[in-house]
């Protein structure tokens, strides 16, 4: 029996014993100022905390959640509040517990090549801290100048140069949980050959609903000895995809391949961001490669043949880094770009097999003509990972709905060719309803199961990731309860 | 400067030990046998529809399940009490999806060593990992026993290859994470609770896994030193430069002994009996060539306190990287002499730990069939030979050692006699509590054999 | 609190920044920039939590408290995050013209807007009012009575021991006087290289025009050396800077104008502001007046290294740190390598690097004095990374910065000097 019913009432909660341990220039509870927590990077879906709590220490947050649990309220853990699935968003009221304030790095270990750290240091910072030491945390998703630790933990983020790297969960090798219940966890550690189960494998990528980490054991590698940037331009999409697929093919595996169709090169080109991008271009093609040099000597050679192969109608190399800079300059940008073609921003984040790229893509700009939407599409193209993004007004409902139902489309159309609905992203509070796509009814019943065997009383992060009221084998049992809103 | 272009790993013939072979369909074999002693079922259903069915219909018959492929690994942990019923995928057999243009592979667990290790050859291609063709087994059997040998530092344990993985819990219920696809975040990474677990949550039935192309050129190489001081003073010169090797081990005199024995040129007789390092580069022809001429700059520099240096032709090389392989495996399960002792800890303390293993050694009256020490992953293993009550101390030493060195790590193998005492851990699991929780949701109803883990 | 239901529709209306807003895609990339952001860790206190709140209150979809108004108020406008906004979002205005219409709209107000509003419309505009201020404050000083009444006053108000600290020791009358172009001959400080190759302005500030004189007369030196003559209207006025963060634009346009005045007659070719704060204000006129000043307005720095310098004579042996005014990098996008290249060309000086020299040093005008709970922790942070920085020398190019970076280096070994006056060192002449 959960105590989702108190969540519904409207009682206050009694706040006097958690003043007593977390001061007030650190507890929110204003409703204005709440307000500006109810969403995360997707303000799509917004609701109000009651209250935000700003954890500095392990101590906190378990008090915290004891706290919580004591009132029957929901908490939602936040880093820096830049997901974009939802992650972060309250939705069903409850409490904050944001952990930007716990943002130390405990301690760096340069000859065993790990760290220890809070999780709300910001992934670029920690790069920051590690590299006069001659290492650096490989995963680096776009928004890693604002990102978290703890947030790259909760939702497995990648970053364009995942492909070679791996993702977030390649990088961890040891979590502090505290579980809903205010139990602390240590799983994992620098030794990889742990006793029972790979519980930090499972955490990693939970979206907060296994609880929160408060703290973070990363693998760190040294940079490449050496790097080489290239940027391709095609006077079509299909081209360009055709070379991804051609380098895949080959067995070279370079550090990152991004592509960004006509649309974004547009839209960049007009910001701040402008970074040279030729604006009749259909598409370009970033590609960099990271290794010894005579090695990528050899695979500039032969991926210089593949471009000649598929057309480029330009090449250009980066010879030191400033120009790579330039190169990557539009690539980075091209997120608040975009933001500047519309009021609103919808991205979307699926996945396909390389070996489809063309073909999706063709499609997706069918799906794009059919709803009439506009989309820009910027991608991680050497695994196959698509951001459809889509610029609409927000406040025209008739437009918002054509949005989301081309969305819906697009990420069936993942699926159906072999991919999946979520890359980096998450599913969180967007996908939800589209997890069905890629899995049973069973599939959902036994995550949900283990959810539950984890958070019984549903506090941490609810209605995240699964969609409400599955019905068990054991016919109605296991049901993840919807709170009226 | 010795560039081969291998793969000649087809060249033998893999042999066929009968004792490992089912002598009809759902018989168990004599190894699964000696593990499991005599009150042993066995079921191979074809699909997964049969397997629940399997599952369900043994509900309340008091049967232990172990979810199984062919049972070479049937040795790890100590094995279960009581009548058991062995749901074996080994005629679930077939290569699902197999996408080599975009370097992706679905398998059903049943898939044997071989066929998978033939299929990928016919593209050029290979799972990241250390596998042995001339070993029998299932895809399945290596995921739930998390197998990975030396090269398991430049390219990743088995949870950073698998992209997919789907199954049947105790109770009959599917379950499922990732795809076909490389990056994915969709619903909870399930596969990476199932990567080692022993069949202690339900029945793999299906994995897929990212691949890569096979090296172009592979090469290798043996130093010998007197001292180990001095080989791992050299092994860690391999850290600090843009030398990526994807071995890197520190072996001692004793391994020399396995080298010579799988090694059929008559140059690998000459080999010093001494403590030694071996390292195996990999790539294309430029990136290897460039590495050899910095191994050339460290091997001037070393050149006082070593004995000498060797490269490794074509066979040699094959036979010491199957050795390599095969090292963390008993050459014979039904041995009663043998334990093999898995330590992982921080790369820096490797050193250490190999002294602290001469000094148990020392005083042991066991007898050490080798070791291997990696510098770079932190990974070492050793293998060690006597009679019952010197492997019951030796093994209470070593596993002090790794408490007092805060290492981990597993007990690989030890003969039937000892195994229903020893752990497969060689720590305990501080979070045996959470472990059950999720162990009872996979098993509610109680029938896998969870202590095995 | 509320905002007056009479009122409501009008203040959305009004609230033409309000489209602005929108270009906000809520990244939370400016977020690790914002320093108050830094020192609280709230959301409310970031440029995007601000931004929602506006337009929340707009959209009337966020209610008005006064605990969420505050920390729009604790905004520095230190600009650093239009700098990294990956959309463009133009933060300045938008707090200004929201300042604006809260100070129409809302009925409060406390004692610290009163006193505000006292002092920059009536005292700020009249140099000739803040002569006579700084008159007795001199003569406060120079009497021990600033000694006795700090001393004292300490013992009940940490603050006051604080606010006090900002306050350089007030030069005397006589010296304090910068002669303007009213009472020298042909009105012109001229060129020292022979024929002038241009003739600017100097725009003399408020605050500046006193206690700043010498860095006046720098500049004055540094622009005679470089061929220019320079001419120093009589009638200019305050540039309006501290009443566009205050959100009193319509004084501040009426002193734009009478600055547009003071300069029209005027025949400079370009007008030289030494004080980052008020280069910002004078180069975005509003938008009644697109021309602006009608002619262009440069940072003595920028407009020094365009045109160049003479080579220095003197060796300066220091290790200097550039501490980047606000409103120079992020307000004007005036690089810091104008500063360092000038720098550069100066025998024995050694440049060291300053980490973060970019992000605000908690000064903001008069913020630090609106909110030193704020502005200290800020300043806490500037000084831990001077320290760190090994330098015994610090320039910046803002009165405001000059004095808040002193203020926390009081009992280090450390001079904080405007950039103009340690060139003007490297010439003996």
């Amino acid at each position: 029996m959960s105590h989702l019913d108190s969540v519904s009432s409207p009682k206050t909660p009694d706040f006097s014993a958690l003043k007593s341990w977390i001061p007030p220039e650190r507890l929110i509870t204003d409703p204005g100022e709440v307000s500006v927590y109810e969403c995360d990077g997707l303000p799509l879906h917004k609701k109000s905390p009651i209250a935000v709590v700003l954890c500095k220490s392990e101590e906190e947050v378990v008090q915290t959640v004891k706290w919580c649990d004591r009132e029957g309220l929901p908490f939602v853990p936040r880093g820096a509040g830049t997901g974009l699935s939802g992650g972060a968003t309250p939705i069903t009221a409850g409490v904050i517990i944001d952990l930007n304030r716990m943002n130390r790095i405990k301690h760096i270990d340069a000859e065993n090549r790990f760290a220890i750290v809070e999780p709300g240091v910001i992934n670029n910072h920690l790069s920051d801290a590690t590299r006069p030491q001659g290492l650096e945390y490989a995963p680096d998703p776009s928004s890693q100048r604002a990102c978290t630790i703890g947030g790259n933990v909760a939702e497995n983020s990648g970053g364009p140069h995942c492909l070679k790297y791996g993702v977030t969960t390649d990088h961890v090798l040891g979590l502090r949980v505290v579980l809903p219940d205010g139990q602390i966890v240590q799983m994992g550690g620098p030794e990889i050959d742990q006793p029972g189960y790979d519980l930090t494998g499972l955490f990693v990528g939970t979206e907060g609903t296994f609880g929160i980490v408060t703290e973070v054991t990363v693998n760190l590698i040294p940079p490449p000895p050496s790097v080489r940037t290239y940027l391709a331009i095609f006077d079509s999409l299909g081209l360009a995809c055709r070379m991804v697929s051609q380098i895949t093919r080959s067995g070279i595996l370079p550090a990152a391949l991004e592509i960004m169709d006509q649309n974004t090169i547009r839209a960049v080109e007009a910001s701040v961001f402008r970074a040279g991008y030729p604006e009749d271009a259909a598409a370009v093609l970033l590609i960099e490669t990271h290794g010894i040099d005579d090695s990528l000597a050899d695979e500039e050679a032969r991926i210089i043949e593949f471009a000649q192969e598929c057309h480029a109608i330009e090449f250009r190399t980066a010879n030191d880094e400033k120009e790579r800079m330039d190169l990557w300059k539009g690539r980075k940008g091209a997120f608040g770009a975009m933001g500047r073609v519309n009021t609103d921003l919808y991205v979307l984040d699926g996945v396909v097999p390389r070996t489809q790229l063309e073909s999706v893509l063709n499609r997706v700009g069918e799906i794009a003509e059919k709803h009439q939407v506009t989309v820009s599409n910027v991608f991680h193209a050497g695994d196959g990972n698509l951001h459809p993004n889509i610029s609409y007004d927000g406040r025209d409902p008739e437009e918002s709905h054509r949005v989301l139902e081309a969305g819906k489309e697009i990420l069936q159309l993942c699926v159906d060719s072999g991919g999946t609905i979520s890359g980096e992203h998450g599913i969180g509070l967007e996908k939800s309803e589209f997890l069905p796509m890629v899995f049973s009814d069973e599939h959902i019943d036994t995550m949900i199961e283990l959810r539950l065997a984890v958070d019984p009383q549903e506090r941490s992060n609810p209605q995240k990731i699964f969609p409400d009221n599955r019905v068990s084998k054991d016919g109605g049992r296991q049901k993840l309860n919807k709170v009226p809103q | 400067m010795n560039l081969k272009t291998s793969h000649s790993s087809n060249a033998q013939d893999p042999q066929i030990d009968e004792r490992f072979q089912r002598p009809e369909p759902s018989t168990p074999s004599e190894h699964e046998r000696w593990c499991y002693g005599d009150d042993v079922e066995v079921s191979e259903p074809e699909n997964e529809e049969e397997l629940i069915d399997i599952i369900e219909n043994s509900a309340g018959k008091g049967q232990t399940l172990i979810p199984t492929g062919l049972g070479h690994h049937a040795y790890l942990g100590p094995p279960p009490e009581g009548k058991i019923l062995l749901v074996s995928t080994s005629r679930m057999n077939s290569i699902v999806q197999y996408e080599p243009e975009d370097f992706t592979i679905g398998v059903q667990a049943g898939v044997s060593l071989r066929h998978f290790i033939q299929e990928l050859a016919t593209n050029d291609q290979e799972l990241a990992l250390d596998l042995d063709p001339q070993r029998d087994g299932t895809i399945g059997g290596l995921v739930a026993a998390n197998w990975h040998g030396p090269r398991r530092h430049q390219h990743g344990l088995l949870r950073s290859l698998i992209i997919g993985l789907s199954g049947v819990r105790a109770n009959g219920v599917r379950f499922k994470s990732g795809g076909m696809v490389v990056k994915n975040v969709a619903g909870y990474d399930l596969g990476k609770l199932l990567v080692g677990s022993l069949g202690t949550l339900g029945v793999i039935t299906q994995i897929n896994f990212k691949l890569r192309q096979r090296s172009e050129v592979v090469s290798m190489g043996l130093g010998f030193f007197k001292d180990p001081e001095d080989a791992f003073a050299f092994a860690q010169e391999f850290a600090y430069n843009s030398v990526e090797p994807a071995i890197l081990e520190v072996f001692n005199p004793e391994a020399v002994a396995g080298f010579k024995k799988e090694c059929s040129s008559s140059h690998s007789k000459d080999w010093p009996s001494e403590w030694g390092v071996v390292w195996k580069l990999e790539g294309n022809e430029s990136s290897v060539e460039t590495q050899e001429r910095e191994i050339e700059a460290l091997k001037k520099n070393r050149s006082a306190s070593a004995s000498g240096f060797e490269s490794l032709e074509t066979e040699d090389l094959s036979a010491v990287s199957r050795y390599l392989t095969q090292f963390s495996e008993p050459d014979d399960p039904f041995r009663q002499d043998l334990a093999l002792l898995r330590f992982s800890l921080p790369a820096r303390n490797t050193r250490q730990l190999c002294r602290d293993v001469g000094r148990i050694q020392k005083d042991s009256k066991l007898l050490s069939e080798g070791q291997l020490f990696s510098p770079l992953s932190g990974m070492s293993v050793i293998r060690l030979r006597g009679d019952r009550p010197a492997l019951k101390a030796g093994l209470t030493s070593y596993r002090e050692l790794a408490k007092e060195a805060s290492a981990q790590g597993k007990v690989l193998f030890v003969g039937k006699d000892l195994r229903r005492e020893q752990t497969y851990s060689l720590r305990a699991d501080p979070n045996r509590a959470l472990a059950e929780k999720i162990q009872k949701v996979f098993d509610p109803k109680q029938c896998l054999h969870r202590s095995r883990l | 609190m509320a905002i007056p239901k009479s009122e409501e529709k009008a203040f959305k209306e009004r609230f033409e920044e309000y489209t602005q807003t929108l270009d906000c895609v809520h990244c939370g990339l400016c977020i690790p920039d914002c320093p108050t952001q830094g020192i609280t860790g709230r959301e409310s206190d970031s440029p995007r939590g601000r931004i929602y709140l506006m337009r929340g209150y707009a959209e009337e979809s966020i209610p008005f408290t006064p605990e969420s108004l505050k920390h729009l108020d604790q905004c520095i406008v230190c600009r650093n995050c239009e700098t990294v906004c990956p959309s463009g979002i133009q933060m300045g205005e938008m707090m200004e013209t929201f300042r604006h219409e809260m100070n129409r709209t809302l009925p409060h107000k406390g004692w610290k807007h009163h006193f505000m509003k006292l002092m920059l419309n009536h005292v700020v505009p009249s140099r000739a009012k803040i002569a006579f201020l700084l008159d007795l404050l001199y003569y406060y000083d120079r009497f021990k009575l600033r000694k006795i009444l700090v001393g004292v006053g300490s013992k009940f108000s940490k603050k006051l021991k604080k606010m006090d600290r900002l306050f350089p020791p007030i030069p005397k009358p006589s010296e304090r006087r910068l002669a303007t172009s009213a009472s020298i001959p042909q009105g012109l400080y001229p060129s020292t290289q022979g024929k002038a190759r241009m003739k600017v302005g100097l725009f003399l500030g408020c605050i500046t025009s006193e206690l700043f004189v010498e860095t006046h007369r720098s500049t004055i030196r540094m622009l005679n050396r470089s061929g220019c003559d320079v001419y120093v209207p009589d009638s200019q006025t305050c540039c309006g800077a501290l009443h566009r963060h205050g959100g009193f634009i319509d004084e501040a346009h009426r002193l734009y104008e009478g600055n547009v005045s003071a300069f029209e007659e005027s025949g400079v070719d370009v007008i030289i502001v030494n004080a980052a704060g008020c280069g910002a204000a004078l180069k975005e006129p509003p938008s009644s007046l697109p021309d602006g000043l009608g002619r262009p307005v440069r940072d003595i720095c920028e407009f020094l290294e365009e045109i160049g310098i003479p080579e220095p004579d003197q060796k300066i042996s220091r290790k200097v740190a550039y501490d980047q005014p606000c409103h120079l990098v992020h307000g004007q996008k005036v690089p810091a390598s104008a500063v360092l290249s000038l720098l550069e060309q100066v025998p024995g000086l050694e440049i060291v690097p300053l980490r973060n020299s970019e992000r605000c040093c908690g000064s903001g005008g008069i913020y630090n004095l609106l909110h030193p709970e704020m502005a200290e922790p800020i300043l806490d942070e500037k000084v831990e990374d001077i320290l760190d920085s090994g330098a015994d020398t610090i320039v910046t190019g803002n009165p405001g910065c000059w004095m808040q970076i002193r203020s926390g280096l009081l009992d280090k070994d450390i001079e904080v000097l405007h950039p103009v006056d340690l060139l003007d060192q490297a010439y003996g002449a």
